[in-house]
């Protein structure tokens, strides 16, 4: 178990640092020159010059990746060219209404997908599996910015449940807060559930024709019972697969909702900084959704070993 | 009364072409302490017959006739009930015990799942009957063995396991479907002789299911020969050992290693080859006259035409054939 442990440790570390390599370069071999944005076009050579060397761009290119990966650990990630402020404020203000959004989108998704999932299982083939799948078809087919126009329309301007975008804050109280988030994560929410779903759905589907369910069956255990204690661990492990994909396509949909809803969020700003060119946010905020994204994976990896005695072993390969 | 009896069961599919018929007119009794034998090639219904007294057959299943435990017939128990009886007095070995196990649960837990659900003990009690259950199949039981995982236990450990879980309330019918199959020989024996003794020293009633007629003549009191959904043959195992008159039994035996009872053969046995062809598929067998016919080496016109009758021969011993063998 510890060697385990030790080896996805080792895994999640060398990923981590493969994806600042990458992005680094990536940025590198994007054309533009940070100086002549900021200056804009006209500038004086000797002008661009002191710039360039004022903002490190000169220096060498381990130089530059190293002072850059030494400044990410420290938390010190340069400062934006278009606002004039530190990154890592920035991104501080806005990571409180993307991380919560996101976080409260996966719980959703979660909170609906799984019992639908097991519902439609041990309902097999009658109305309400049909229902249920005929639902998540749906929610497969629309797009989240179409769900969020409608939720819109629907729960903030008809009926005046939710505001219809901006953020409060998180200092007037977290009620406030969660009811302007509560709209976008739904919005978010609804198709990753349509998907998680599905996929929930047919595993258990799956496990419930296992041998150890008929032998629970055989014990006595009803068939609720068989399905909740023998089918439905043992279904999750490629429901948990699934649900670290869609953690990464939750944050990349904060991209398109945020803007719908006017939140303050981190994808807000990238889509800002990329429409601006400011390079140096891309590059941090690119990072650390990538780095999310690797840590949510290693957090997947942790589940399968909670999830599967067998994947403990030293000597246990792929599932 | 008997414990359990079986009578006129049939069981058949509905499919998109219509219904297929998997058990034809099954009757028998097993009493408390006997143990009966049901011998066949797969496919020939087996799984089905004891699915089929367990009420676990798939749902496209269709079941007639009457199962009596106890004078109370199961067929007209509902799910809720039936789980009541499952576990409790009837309980059941499979085939495969790689497959027969959860994977990501502890040999205790699923051990002690059967006493937890029906007798209501909580975790402690549950825990140390689960060890005594352990120890009784042979397995190590303490902390650490309870703990181990299916995977960690070899074929014949985890069936063990599988017996400790159908033993673990205490029920009056065990059926063992093939429980020997998937195990290799020395492991096969090891099984065998302790469900001979945990059957006897219980006084259970041992439904035992096999396609080895060798396991048959050393394990049973009664055996029964399934032949296409039908039984073509059964007595008492040392009568029908002594004079196998239906020429699927026979065969049966003929394809037996020859090292294998040397003892107990027929009198005057003439060796058939291995029996050649295959157990016709349901939906092809069962329309007219004897099903073995296709394969039969004694068949005549009338086999294929008219059923064959039930012939008693003696001491309980009865055949389904025109021509039943040995008989003077
Ligand atoms: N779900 C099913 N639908 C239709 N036929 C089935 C189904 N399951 C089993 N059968 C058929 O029932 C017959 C008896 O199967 P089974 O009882 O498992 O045989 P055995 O245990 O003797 O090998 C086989 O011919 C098999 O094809
Ligand atoms: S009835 Fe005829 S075909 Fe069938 S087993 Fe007897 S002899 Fe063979
Ligand atoms: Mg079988």
């Amino acid at each position: 178990m510890a060697l385990v442990l030790a080896r996805r440790f080792a895994a999640l570390a060398v990923t981590l640092v493969a994806a600042t390599m990458i992005i680094f370069l990536i940025m590198e071999i994007l054309p533009g020159d940070p100086a002549a944005i900021i200056l804009g076009v006209g500038a004086q050579p000797d002008t661009l010059a002191a710039l360039r060397a004022e903002l490190g761009l000169d220096l060498p290119v381990g130089t530059r990746y190293g002072r850059w990966v030494l400044g990410l650990v420290t938390g010190d990630l340069g400062q934006s060219y278009t606002y004039s402020v530190p990154v890592s404020e920035l991104i501080g203000e806005r990571i409180w209404v993307s991380l919560p959004l996101a976080l409260i989108s996966m719980v959703l998704t979660v909170l609906i997908a799984i019992p639908a999932g097991v519902f439609a299982a041990s309902r097999r083939g009658r109305l309400a599996d049909t229902g249920v799948s005929a639902l998540a078809q749906i929610g497969i087919a629309i797009p989240n910015f179409w769900f969020a126009m409608l939720l819109i329309l629907v729960f903030a301007v008809s009926l005046g449940w939710a505001p219809a975008g901006g953020f409060a804050g998180w200092d007037q109280g977290p009620g406030s807060a969660l009811r302007s988030l509560a709209l976008p994560a739904i919005a978010l929410a609804l198709p990753q559930a349509a998907i998680l779903t599905r996929v929930t759905r047919s595993s258990v589907l799956e496990t419930l024709g296992e041998d150890y369910v008929r032998t629970a069956r055989a014990k006595g255990l009803t068939l609720n019972a068989a399905l909740w204690r023998h089918a439905v661990r043992n279904a999750l492990i490629p429901v948990v697969t699934i649900m670290g994909l869609q953690f990464s396509f939750l944050l990349a949909g904060t991209i398109i909702i945020e803007n719908v809803f006017y939140l303050p969020g981190l994808g807000r700003l990238l889509f800002q900084a990329i429409a601006q060119r400011d390079l140096i946010v891309v590059k941090d905020l690119v990072v650390l959704l990538a780095g999310t994204v690797v840590i949510v994976n290693f957090l997947v990896d942790l589940a399968y070993l909670a999830l599967d005695p067998r994947l403990r072993q030293a000597h246990a390969h792929a599932l | 009364m008997d414990l359990l009896s079986v009578s006129n069961l049939s069981v058949g599919f509905d499919t998109p072409s219509g219904q297929i018929r998997i058990l034809d007119q099954i009757s028998f009794t097993v009493g408390r302490g006997q143990s009966v034998g049901l011998v066949g090639e797969s496919g020939c219904g087996k799984s089905m017959t004891a699915l089929a007294i367990m009420g676990l057959l798939p749902v496209a299943a269709r079941a007639t006739g009457t199962i009596k435990l106890d004078g109370q017939d199961l067929l007209t128990l509902d799910d809720t009930a039936m789980s009541g009886l499952r576990g409790r007095r009837l309980a059941m070995i499979f085939q495969e015990p790689m497959t027969a196990l959860n994977p990501v649960q502890t040999i205790g837990h699923q051990v002690a799942e059967g006493v937890r659900w029906h007798l209501g003990l909580g975790r402690r009690a549950a825990r140390r009957t689960a060890a005594e259950l352990v120890a009784r199949v042979g397995l190590p039981a303490g902390r650490q063995g309870l703990g181990r995982y299916p995977h960690e236990l070899s074929g014949g450990q985890r069936q063990r396991v599988v017996i400790a879980m159908a033993l673990a309330c205490g029920p009056d019918i065990l059926i063992a479907d093939e429980p020997t199959t998937a195990l290799d020989v020395t492991t096969q024996g090891q099984i065998l002789d302790l469900l001979v003794q945990i059957t006897a020293t219980e006084k259970m009633g041992l439904l035992l299911i096999t396609h080895d007629l060798g396991v048959i003549a050393q394990m049973t009191d009664r055996m029964m020969v399934l032949y296409a959904g039908r039984i073509v043959e059964t007595g008492p195992t040392a009568g029908v050992f002594n004079a196998m008159a239906h020429p699927y039994t026979r065969g049966l035996f003929a394809a037996l290693p020859s090292s294998d009872l040397v003892t107990s053969g027929p009198r005057g046995r003439e060796r058939l080859a291995a029996i050649p062809g295959d157990v016709p598929a349901p939906s092809e067998a069962l329309q007219f006259g004897c099903a073995f016919a296709p394969r039969c080496p004694l068949a005549e016109t009338r086999c294929r035409s008219s059923e064959p009758p039930q012939i008693a021969l003696q001491a309980d011993h009865s055949v389904a054939c025109f021509r039943p063998q040995g008989q003077t």
